[in-house]
């Protein structure tokens, strides 16, 4: 009886900062006044709303592979450091993250820009004629948006594979396995839970991008949250609510299927001792 | 199956400042099983890893059969190894774990099946094949590390402290059966220990070690009877140690004792006398050379052992164990003794 009056605090703390406010933007989302599925009808019938759904989830879901695909052996490699030097290593890829989404996303103007860093050099070495245009395309949304979220990556594996018994590693050596096999045979599938973790963590923070794409992708990079904001700031609260709602179910949705696929392929450590 | 031999040549460690392994030389026999002991930090491990191949020796030479190991991957010594955290791969099933070595020896499935179910059988493990292990006990996951260790019979079966996470219970029965398992299938035995009992009743030869050097290394019997330094005698059972004067012409004197005893080697410079090789004098026995006396100061009843602690007039103790006929009246606390020995149980120790 006592355990669950502890648990009171923390379950009026969720309500307040989560449960009403998804429940407000459901609200708003669904009853203008009584309920009705107006703003949904609007936003599955004009294509260029779901033109820019799909495309939310497709720059996500790349954002989010590209991220696994350089922070895992990122991460990969730190692990395998020696421990005095792993904490320097974690704390270089932390160190951008104190700084502000904004303050990146204008730096990478300076560096993607007509008369940006990449440009003046390549124009000066004599590669180029002309200046390349990197700025304000799909490209530049990718790499600024990478570049944001590949530390939550890093972290979120390395912390995964520091958990790794090093004598496993060395137990499959001594009975036969090349280093090659012993990362497939079993660091690979022991660190796959924390990937899959940090890669969806990634793909959901990614869904709800755009400082990004506003300041340094093209007029066709505009994603979901762009929208909404331009919906709230023309104060059609309903339909920017409802697109939240879109979003927030199609999230929803694709992590359950992602982890009850997940949930047959990879080890859970929950369950060791 | 036949176990290799195995030999430490002259091999060195260090860890920067740290000597781990210093001159350490090691000779095996084919099947034998011999015995790392020693004390935390003592460097068993680091001579186990080097024989391994997970760690490099600083310089010496490690063999398998005359086959030089420096250069040659954990993988390709062909050695099986059981680790103190049993080392169990956590996302395969007891089944899997101990046909991994097999796998990796590209074995034919057909021939894993039977190796494994074998193998599981020999640890009394048949039914638990398709278990995780986080579904075992600790004694059933380290019956499975030990069949995954010899499923490919290995000539070399190295074994670090793979019994110390265990309760007492349990490790003796997985004593007897690393025991069992060593006599059947003939492998060449390297264990690692910390506890002398274990090492005792499971070695052919122990390899005592301190501060990565092998002080010792005999069979258990003469390691407990003939320990040649103040330390073995100290870590190996317990021992009443006593300084010798004037060791010439084969005799020396026991100051404390204030008695003359035989001592054939002329580099002693004390003696070890176990406390139950010390004999309790009743009645007259004047003939006796090696009678000394003291007070008994304290005595402990063991059943069919009494301990007596007692004091010499040098003012030193020495503790005596003897078994209880029942018919003689033993000394007992505050009355004098007289005690004796055998002078060919007094083992000479050369510091
Ligand atoms: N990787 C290492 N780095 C530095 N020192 C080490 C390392 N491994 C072992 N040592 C040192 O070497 C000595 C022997 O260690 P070890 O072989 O593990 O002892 P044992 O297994 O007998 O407890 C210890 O002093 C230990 O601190
Ligand atoms: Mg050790």
């Amino acid at each position: 009886m006592r355990k669950r009056l502890t648990l009171i605090p923390g379950i009026v703390l969720i309500a307040v900062m989560f449960l009403i406010p998804v429940g407000i933007v459901f609200q708003q989302g669904l009853f203008d006044p009584v309920f009705s599925l107006d703003h949904f009808e609007r936003f599955a019938t004009r294509g260029a709303y779901m033109r820019i759904f799909w495309n939310t989830l497709q720059v996500s879901a790349v954002v989010a592979l590209v991220c696994l695909l350089i922070g895992y052996p990122i991460a990969y490699f730190i692990v395998r450091q020696p421990p005095s030097r792993r904490p320097f290593l974690m704390f270089l890829v932390l160190v951008p993250m104190w700084m502000s989404i904004l303050a990146r996303t204008y730096a990478w103007m300076v560096v993607l820009g007509k008369e940006g860093i990449i440009n003046q050099s390549l124009l000066a070495v004599g590669l180029i004629d002309a200046p390349i245009k990197m700025l304000f395309t799909t490209g530049a949304v990718y790499v600024g948006m990478v570049q944001i979220m590949l530390p939550i990556l890093i972290v979120t594996c390395f912390s995964s594979m520091t958990e790794i018994d090093q004598s496993l590693l060395r137990a499959a050596r001594i009975m036969g396995a090349s280093p090659r096999k012993a990362f497939r045979e079993v660091f690979l599938p022991l660190s796959a839970e924390g990937a899959i973790t940090g890669t969806l963590i990634v793909f959901i923070l990614s869904i709800g991008f755009f400082i990004v794409p506003a300041l340094i992708g093209g007029r066709k990079d505009v994603l979901m949250a762009n929208v909404i904001s331009n919906q709230v700031s023309q104060t059609n609260w309903g339909f920017a609510a409802a697109l939240a709602i879109v979003l927030l179910v199609a999230t929803l949705a694709i992590l359950t299927v992602v982890r009850t696929a997940s949930a047959k392929l990879v080890h859970h450590n929950e369950e060791a001792h | 199956m036949q176990g290799s031999r195995v030999h430490f040549e002259n091999v060195t460690k260090s860890f920067g400042a740290t000597v781990a392994l210093s001159d350490f030389n090691l000779d095996i026999a084919p099947g034998e099983f011999v015995t790392l002991l020693g004390a935390s930090g003592s460097g068993k491990s680091t001579a186990l890893n080097i024989l391994a191949g997970f760690s490099d020796a600083t310089s010496g030479e490690v063999f398998i059969d005359d086959r030089p190991l420096t250069g040659v991957a954990p993988e390709h010594r062909n050695v099986g190894m059981v680790f103190q955290n049993f080392a169990l791969f956590p996302h395969k099933t007891v089944a899997e774990n101990v046909a991994f070595p097999l796998k990796m020896r590209k074995v034919a499935q057909a021939e894993i099946n039977t190796r494994v179910k074998a193998a599981l059988d020999m640890v009394q493990l048949g039914d638990f094949a398709a278990r995780k292990p986080a579904a075992l006990s600790g004694g059933q996951r380290q019956r499975v590390a030990l069949a995954r260790a010899v499923v490919f019979e290995p000539p070399v079966l190295l074994m670090d402290e793979c019994l110390s996470a265990l309760d007492l219970k349990l490790r003796e029965e997985l004593q007897e059966e690393i025991r069992r398992i060593h006599r059947e299938i003939g492998t060449t035995v390297l264990f690692v220990t910390h506890d002398q009992t274990e090492a005792l009743t499971m070695s052919d030869r122990i390899a005592i070690l301190a501060g990565g050097e092998i002080v010792q290394i005999d069979a258990p019997e003469a390691l407990y009877d003939r320990p040649r330094t103040r330390f073995v005698a100290d870590f190996i059972g317990q021992s009443n140690m006593f300084d010798l004067a004037n060791v010439v012409d084969g005799k020396a004197s026991v100051p404390d004792m204030g008695i003359e005893i035989p001592m054939p080697d002329a580099n002693a410079v004390a003696i070890s006398l176990r406390p139950e090789r010390i004999r309790v004098v009743l009645g007259d026995a004047p003939t006796d050379k090696t009678i000394f006396e003291g007070t008994v100061q304290d005595e402990t009843f063991y059943g069919p052992v009494v301990a007596q602690m007692v004091r010499l007039s040098s003012g030193r103790l020495l503790e005596v164990r003897s078994q209880r006929s029942g018919h003689d009246r033993m000394p007992h606390t505050g009355e004098a003794i007289k005690l004796a020995f055998d002078p060919a149980d007094a083992a000479p120790l050369a510091d």
